[in-house]
């Protein structure tokens, strides 16, 4: 028997809001806050309409570390501060090699890395900051935390796109279970910038539409990609037995994961990696796919993504259990799309609440979708269920304490 | 060569806060003993404040520099002979 791994904080930064309770009231609204892009002027790009977060960086981020920090990072820290203060844990851990940090990121600092190319550019290379060296890295948030927070045990990065939010989370339990007593995991992202998108244009995967109260459709006949968003989820992990004797309150248990890689398109058509993803997360919890009290779905929108996605969830658990996607309503932020889903599980299970999908006008099946309104229920065991472009799928379950 | 006026400490004190985050007082700055690892300047942030210097005052410090200066003092008398003419 492995020691189990349980989250005992959560914190959010989200267009709905900087906070975990500002996020989760925001979910729960089910409304749309997709908004022209204001980051930069979107003029000249396909992608116009966004999810964006509104982040006082100065009022939340110590100056020494805002002066050499991609916006990504500075979500990571105040989302990392948020889940600490939910955990009632304060830095330094009493050791702090058994304290660790796991981030994951698709983007990384890429707003930082246009920064430093303009002005090598612009000015020449004397003009590019020294702060340039690590500030753009995928690694940077996993160091600034373990940096600032004094976390010296196991750290590591993940990047497998969005998948990489519930990737974290597993592998922060891992850590757990081979000695560690205490881990920040999470995702952060800052992709609001023109050489973030650029890239993904060609593959046609974002929405392109203007108009922020269609542009993002997911499981509807009129889903034509998803809109970007920005923002962090972090989690406070440790043992129940940590857990317990420090006094914090175990918020949700990771209890299975799995994780596959398909690799045949930039989302399988068929699902069979995401339904293989599932098959793992669910033997590797010990439970039956009937236990499943809800879902929280990837919502791509991008067309056939959907149409493997609803097939995988079908064959599953069927058709009766409730199946979400709240991101439709503050856009798919990467890495952090799957960390922001998993953040609004724990809150799901704990409240027994599903906030839900703000509009689904025309759905592409009968599956039981949570629309327009949250829905109360007995909620004991969720699945979270990610994929990367590229063939990443990830799948996460968690249970309430106590069940 | 008289010696260097407060109001530069002053400026290296916005520097350090524009480059390194970091706010110090300009008395503590300019003490003689003060480095700048005991303000919490770190390396790179010393390479950062080093850059801006140099901006500053279109000199050329060496590429030691935020190596070799230690205390704020010895950053001081580095800008000092570059400004007066080659380090």
């Amino acid at each position: 028997m492995t020691a189990a791994a349980v989250i005992t904080g959560v914190g959010t930064v989200a267009p709905g809001g900087v906070g975990t309770r500002e996020f989760w009231q925001a979910a729960c609204a089910g409304r749309n806050l997709l908004a022209r892009i204001t980051r930069f002027d979107p003029e000249d790009n396909p992608v116009t309409v966004a999810g964006e977060v509104r982040f006082d960086a100065g009022a939340l981020i110590e100056n020494r570390y805002l002066v050499q920090t991609d916006r990504a990072t500075q979500f990571g820290l105040a989302a990392a501060d948020f889940a600490m203060a939910d955990a009632m844990f304060e830095p330094p851990a009493l050791n702090p090699f058994a304290a660790g940090v796991i981030t994951t990121s698709c983007v990384g600092g890429a707003e930082s890395g246009q920064r430093g190319l303009g002005k090598l550019w612009r000015y020449g290379p004397h003009h590019v900051s020294p702060y340039q060296s690590f500030a753009p890295c995928h690694a940077a948030t996993t160091g600034q935390v373990s940096v600032r927070d004094t976390m010296k045990g196991p750290c590591g990065v993940l990047v497998t796109d969005e998948a990489g939010g519930l990737d974290a989370l597993a592998h922060a339990r891992r850590a757990i279970q081979r000695g560690a007593r205490i881990m920040i995991a999470g995702a952060a992202e800052a992709p609001l910038c023109p050489y973030a998108l650029a890239p993904q244009y060609s593959a046609r995967m974002l929405s392109e539409s203007a108009d922020p109260d269609t542009a993002y459709l997911p499981f509807s006949h009129g889903a034509s990609g998803y809109v970007p968003a920005e923002g962090a989820a972090m989690f406070v992990v440790e043992s129940a037995a940590d857990a317990a004797e420090r006094g914090s309150r175990p918020r949700a248990v990771i209890a299975g994961h799995g994780a596959t890689f398909s690799a045949v398109a930039a989302y399988d058509p068929s699902g069979e990696g995401l339904a293989m993803a599932c098959r793992k997360a669910i033997a590797a919890a010990g439970c039956q796919s009937q236990d499943i009290d809800v879902v929280f779905a990837d919502a791509t929108a991008v067309p056939a993504a959907d149409r493997a996605e609803v097939t995988v969830i079908k064959s599953l658990v069927g058709m009766k259990v409730p199946v979400t996607a709240p991101k439709a309503g503050y856009g798919r932020a990467y890495a952090s799309a799957s960390a922001l889903d998993a953040a609004t599980a724990v809150l799901s299970l704990e409240h027994g609440i599903i906030p839900p999908i703000p509009a689904l006008a025309e759905p592409i099946d009968e599956l039981d979708f949570v629309i327009g309104a949250p829905r109360r229920a007995e909620l004991r065991t969720a699945l979270v269920l990610a994929r990367g472009y590229g063939g990443m799928n990830s799948a996460l379950i968690l249970r309430r304490p106590g069940h | 060569m008289s010696s260097i006026p407060e109001l530069t400490y002053q400026e290296l004190a916005s520097v350090i806060l524009k480059r390194a985050g970091i706010t110090v007082n300009v008395h503590r700055l300019c003490h003689r003993l003060t480095t700048f690892a005991d303000i919490g300047v770190d390396s790179l942030g010393m390479l950062a404040v080093v850059r801006e210097l140099e901006h500053r005052r279109r000199v050329d410090l060496g590429a030691m520099a935020a190596q070799d200066c230690r205390t704020p003092r010895q950053l001081m008398s580095r800008l000092h002979d570059a400004q007066n003419g080659g380090v």
